[in-house]
This record gives structure tokens, sequence and C-alpha cells, in this order.
């Protein structure tokens, strides 16, 4: 795989674990606006689990993707 | 009484239930050591995917997660923050071990550990710590199911005897099934554990407040301090962001975890299951519910053990039935249960080959040697259920010691995957000064800006790794200027 892959997978990783702890947290460490009936931060965590789920995936099909090589 | 009969006569299904699907599992690769530990290798996604979900949701998911949201509020979600970001680690490290694994014949931690740096001690040294930290670990899942068989019960059926129970089952399917025991299982204990906890987590907000959404809006007028960082308790940032760190990072090191990477039929595989692993985190989301919706209802006489709100909530204040309450005392104890049979199969497995084999059992033919992890499994777990029933307060902190050990061996095993220069000598001094701060700050001198102590004791150890290369390279070069003039 490309080194640009690898990359942007690690950059994928970084954001993600930091959107979940300082400083990322700080940000959204609010009550307002309530989210699917959730308070701001715990909507944040929902979502951050979703984007990394998200990212990770579009990784797996890049790389694996195809039928072969694993 | 007749309420609590049902509750017991669902559970007992339930236990039955899982008994038959772990037993039935047996299949023809039971008999050699890969299949029974490793499943021959061959462990697809679906039932990894199960697998690796039961060992991070234990007893504490039902018990603990629910107590932190009451007790603390925002802190809580820190738990959510590591369990989703565990599946980097898988991401980073499985597809390699289980690569190396399949080349060299690997099955343990210590393995791996003793075959990449030719140190047969050093094998026995990371086995030893790791049995000291799964018995605390299965102590603690055999108590939890008996406190749970007791508190849903009314006392009909006491602590030792819902402990045994559970235990018993898990035992028996270990003992004969191995690792595919194991993986059925779980399977089956994942979906009860997904299904009661988010009925639970719904319909208990919908039964007290009309709704998620307005529970959140009474918690805002009423105690809007528990819906943001710091929480009710006022956690600081630094503690928050290095725990996430610590428990993401470092408890891949857990070798129950660990080893699960050698049972992949493929790199693939591994990478599909850490891609769906966030998911399985979800699991947790109607749990935090359930202790956020304590907050308000036991505002005026708050709860002693907060770990108890779950219980509390279903038991008095939610007025279920009791068929409701006995599939709540099954799910609970799926998690307690599914994590079990995994850390004594684990234990049992590190005991005998890591412990044992270089020692007292060398030279063993491999029918000796699973049978005497068959063995261990049995003994093991008795010895976890004695502990739990005298329940010494020692347990939490050698828990907590070995649990800080086992992080430090993170640069060890990096080195041996990808890191083939780094030198034996210095990541034992890595991780002996590690060990050792750890130890220091967590039972002694406390932690500096109030952060977990492994993550201090990690960069030690990761400090005295580079600086013993560098030395030695220093040294190197000067003996071969030395040696040629």
């Amino acid at each position: 795989m490309s080194k640009t892959y690898h990359w942007l997978v690690g950059l994928h990783f970084t954001l993600c674990t930091l959107a979940m702890i300082w400083p990322g947290a700080l940000i959204a460490n609010r009550i307002e606006p309530m989210l699917l009936g959730l308070p701001f931060l715990f909507f944040w965590y929902i979502l951050w689990m979703l984007v990394l789920f998200a990212g990770m995936w579009v990784a797996f099909v890049i790389r694996h993707g195809g039928r072969r090589h694993d | 009484m007749t309420d609590s009969l049902i509750v017991v006569g669902i559970t007992l299904t339930y236990l039955a239930g899982v008994l038959w699907v772990g037993l039935r599992a047996r299949g023809q690769q039971g008999s050699s050591l890969e299949g029974y530990v490793a499943g021959g290798r061959h462990v697809g996604v679906v039932i990894l995917f199960f697998i690796l979900g039961a060992e991070i949701f234990s007893a504490f998911a039902f018990l603990g997660a629910p107590g932190w949201s009451y007790q603390h509020g925002a802190p809580a979600f820190y738990i959510l923050a590591y369990l989703s970001l565990v599946p980097i680690t898988i991401w980073v490290l499985g597809p390699r071990v289980a690569a190396l694994g399949r080349e060299r014949g690997y099955l343990t931690q210590g393995d791996m550990i003793a075959d990449h740096y030719r140190s047969k001690s050093l094998g026995i040294l990371a086995g030893g710590i790791g049995v000291l930290a799964l018995v605390p670990y299965l102590t603690i899942q055999i108590a939890g199911a008996g406190l749970l068989f007791q508190a849903a019960t009314d006392g009909l059926v006491p602590f030792w005897l819902g402990a045994l129970l559970a235990f018993l089952v898990v035992a028996a399917y270990v003992f004969c099934s191995g690792l595919n025991g194991i993986g059925w299982t779980n399977l089956v204990q994942g979906i009860m554990m997904i299904a009661i906890a988010w009925f639970l987590g719904l319909s208990i907000s919908e039964r007290l407040y009309g709704g998620v959404g307005e529970m959140f809006a009474r918690l805002q007028q009423a105690a809007p301090e528990y819906l943001i960082l710091p929480g009710a308790t006022g956690m600081n940032w630094g503690y928050f962001s290095t725990a996430v760190l610590v428990s993401a990072f470092g408890g891949a090191m857990w070798p129950h975890l660990f080893m699960k990477f050698y049972s992949a039929d493929s790199g693939k595989t591994l990478r599909k299951v850490s891609v769906f692993y966030p998911l399985y985190a979800y699991l947790l989301v109607p749990l935090l519910f359930i202790g956020f919706a304590g907050i308000l209802v036991f505002a005026d006489a708050p709860l002693e053990r907060s770990d108890t709100v779950l219980l509390r909530m279903v038991m008095e204040v939610a007025d279920f039935s009791p068929w409701v309450i006995g599939l709540m005392l099954s799910g609970a104890l799926a998690a307690a249960m599914s994590t079990g049979a995994n850390l004594a199969h684990t234990a049992a497995i590190v005991l005998v080959r890591d412990v044992a084999g270089p020692t007292v059992m060398k030279g063993a033919s491999e029918q000796t040697v699973v049978s005497a992890t068959r063995w261990s499994v049995l003994g093991l777990s008795l010895i976890a259920y004695l502990f739990a029933l005298a329940n010494p307060a020692s347990l939490v902190l050698l828990l907590l010691g070995a649990y800080g050990l086992i992080v430090q061996l993170f640069p060890m095993v990096i080195g041996a995957l990808f890191m083939p220069r780094l030198r034996r000598a210095s990541v034992m001094a890595g991780a002996l000064v590690g060990s050792a701060a750890y130890l220091g700050m967590e039972f002694a001198w406390g932690s500096p800006l109030g952060w977990h102590a492994g993550v201090w004791a990690m960069l030690l150890n990761v400090l005295v790794v580079a600086a013993w290369q560098w030395a030695s390279r220093v040294g190197d070069a000067a003996l071969s200027r030395t040696q040629h003039s």
C-alpha cells in the first residue's frame, strides 16, 4: 500500500482519538444544542464512534476490497 | 416468592441453553492444542467479533458503567471513548501478530516474547504476570454473577450458589470445547446482552420520564453539571484523557485479547472485525441512560454503592414484571460469563504453556499439554470462586497492580512486531523501570498532575528503552573501534 494510504489512516486514527479526549472534546463540552434527545457532549461521542467506523470501513474497502491479497 | 421463582426459572433456562450451545460446539478440532487454544486458527469474522466484544464487555458493563454515569455523569463517556478506540490497536497490531503466529507456531504472548528476544525467562515472566492479573479479573466476574443472582432473586438464590451455577456452566463448556465453545456461546450471549441493554435503557427512561429526550431535558433543569465535563465529581481533563489512552491502547496487552489475534483465519478478518468493533460500543449507550435516569430518582437518598444503580432501578423503581427481571438477570449474567469464559481459558493456557511449559512440563506431549490446560481451566476457576467467596480486600489492588505491569509490556511487544533492532536488555530495562514507577505512583507517591499513572510509567519506559538503545549502540561502536585498532 502507498505511503499516502498509511498517512491518511494514521491521520484518521489520530483525529478520532483527539476528538474524544483533550483538546477535541473541549470544544464540544456543552449541553445545547440537544440532538437526538441527547446533550451535545453525549451526542459528540456517539457521532465520533460512527466517524471512526466509517473511516475504517473506507480504509478496509480500499485495501482489502478486491478479492485477493491479505 | 413466586416472582422470584419465575426469575430463577427464566435464568436457569437461559443457563441451560448456553451450556447446550457450548457443549455442542465441541468440534473435531477440540483435541489438538491449536484447536483447543486458537480454534485451529480458523475463526471467522462473525465469531471473532463476538469473542472480542464479549471480552471487553464484562460484568462491569451492567454494574460499573451505569454506576459511573449515576455517580459522575459525563466522565462516564470515558468508557465509550476507550471502547471505541480499542479497534485501532487491533487494526495496527492484529494482522502482524496473526501472521507471525501462523509462521512460527505462537499461541501466547509469552511465546512471541521468549522467541523473539531469545529468552525463556522473559516468556515465563510475561506469563506469570498474565496469570496474576487474569485470576483476580476472573474472580470479579464470578463475584458479579453471584451478586446479580442474589439481588435479582431477592436472596432466593444466595451469592455462593448463584456464582457457582453460572461458573459451573462456563467451566464445563470451556473444559470440553475450548475456543470453539467460547466462540459460539459468546455469539449467543452477545446478542442477549445487546437486546437486554437496549430494552432496559429505553424502557426505563420511557417509564420514568416519558423518553430519553425528556429525561435529559429534566436533567438539564435540575442537575446540568452531570451532562458536561468535568462532571458532578470534578474529574479533571488530564485524568480523563490519559485514562482513555491507557485503557484504549494498553488494553490490547491483556493476554486474553492479544491471544485472540492468533485465532483469526486471516489478517483481513482481523481488520474487518476492527472496522465493526466501534459499533459494539453502542451497547453501552443504553446502560449509561440507566445511570443518568438514577440521578434524579435517588437525588434525596443517594445510593451507598453506585454500581448497584441498575439493579435498584430495575427491581424497585421501574416496577417491571418478574419476566423482565429474569431476562435482565440473564443478560447481565451473559456479560459476566462470556468474559469469564475467555479469562479462564486464557489463564489456563498461559499457566500451562508459558509458565509450566519451559519448567516443570518440559518435553510433554501435545496430548498431555491439552489435558493439563483443560484441568487448569477447572482448577483456576475453582481458585477464583474461592477468592470470590473470601472476597479479600486486596483483590482490586492485585488486579490494578498486575494490569499496570501488563501495560508495560507494550514496547517489548512493539519491538517483537515492528522494530527488530530493539535489544533484549533495553526493553527489559524499560519494562522494569516502567513497572516500578507505575507501582510507586499507584500505591505510594500519587501521580504528577493527577494524570493516569500508566501514562507516566509508559513515557519513562520508552525513554529508558531509547536511552539504552543509544548507549549500547555507542558502546558497540567503541568496542569495534578498539578491536580494529
